[in-house]
């Protein structure tokens, strides 16, 4: 079939003729950033950043949709870099803020809390 | 327009909407990173062409599997589609995501037992509103209307109570003027 010409590195390769992957579990759990909303309708609510540059806002079109309506249609936007997540706001009308400090672009790390309209979040960012 | 949701074991959600092309795969150039060993460095590709959306498999030995099928060539996604890469699943969601909501009130409804427990103003617990739909929306609008720590109430308020303070005062000197101009004309005729 397809596997001869397969250029990447994957497991388990011996089990490619089959139809069904050997692997089924979730491998997502220990190693991705993830955000949780700490209040609002969508209150306890945990999104995983898998996106290097995920938009965050109230759009439908934002990669991390935030339903307040306090928070501009396009927010802010976080950039992932091997590991290192940056918050910058992108022109927000109510602005956003990393531990009660407004700012512009901000380095985050592990327990950080972003206000963003009146939605908190707290990101965790597992180390490698 | 689609919205490709991904769940992990705890019940944490990542989703992303799909505006044109989308890669997903295990190495940093993809749309959607997966950091799966079983993943390819490029593993699908997504696209949308005139509001239909594909899915192709790029030559992968662990393949893709839509519906418990794995693909060949392009294949047609639609709402409720589950793809699979290698463990990791996908869901296909319509825009907007209103199913995507409800799905989430359900499955993120224990991780909220986890949470330090916030009460709102009228000091029923936050939790309760995920309780119905009806009330889920109740609670949005109580949030609406929740006003933020940095424009405290109290200021706002006396704020509010000075301005009608300062009308009252005006309203009785005004009046009292013109009380007085009547009593003395009233004197001098």
């Amino acid at each position: 079939m397809k596997d001869d010409n397969d250029g990447d590195a994957t497991l388990l390769l011996d089990n490619a003729g089959k139809s069904i992957p050997s692997i089924s579990d979730s491998c997502l759990d220990e190693t991705t950033p993830f955000l949780v909303l700490l209040n609002g309708f969508e209150k306890g609510k945990k999104i995983l950043v898998l996106t290097a540059q995920s938009t965050l806002g109230r759009s439908p079109q934002c990669i991390i949709q935030i339903r307040d309506n306090r928070v501009s249609s396009n927010h802010a936007e976080l950039l992932c870099e091997c590991n290192k997540i940056t918050i910058r706001d992108l022109g927000s009308k109510n602005g956003t803020f990393v531990n009660n400090r407004r700012c512009e672009k901000a380095d985050l790390t592990d327990g950080d809390r972003i206000l963003v309209g009146s939605t908190e979040l707290v990101i965790t960012i597992p180390k490698k | 327009m689609i919205r490709l949701v991904l769940k992990d074991s705890e019940g944490g959600e990542a989703s992303c909407p799909v505006l044109g092309e989308l890669v997903i795969g295990r190495g940093v150039e993809c749309h959607i990173r997966l950091d799966n060993p079983g993943v390819s460095r490029k593993h699908a590709r997504v696209h949308s062409e005139n509001d239909i959306h594909f899915i192709e498999d790029l030559k992968t030995s662990n393949g893709t599997i839509v519906n418990g099928k794995r693909i060949e060539g392009m294949t047609e996604i639609r709402q409720g589609d589950l793809i699979v890469l290698a463990g990791e699943k996908i869901r296909v969601f319509d825009l907007p995501t209103n199913k995507a909501i409800l799905d989430a009130e359900t499955t993120h409804s224990h991780i909220l037992d986890k949470m330090p427990d916030e009460k709102d103003e009228t000091g029923d617990p936050v939790k309760k509103a995920w309780q119905s739909p009806l009330e889920s929306r109740a609670a949005l609008l109580r949030t609406e209307n929740y006003s933020v720590d940095y424009n405290s109430i109290g200021e706002l308020k006396s704020k509010a109570e000075g301005k009608r303070k300062m009308v009252f005062a005006l309203a009785t000197g005004g009046a009292l003027l013109i009380f007085a101009t009547l009593l003395f004309l009233l004197v001098k005729l």
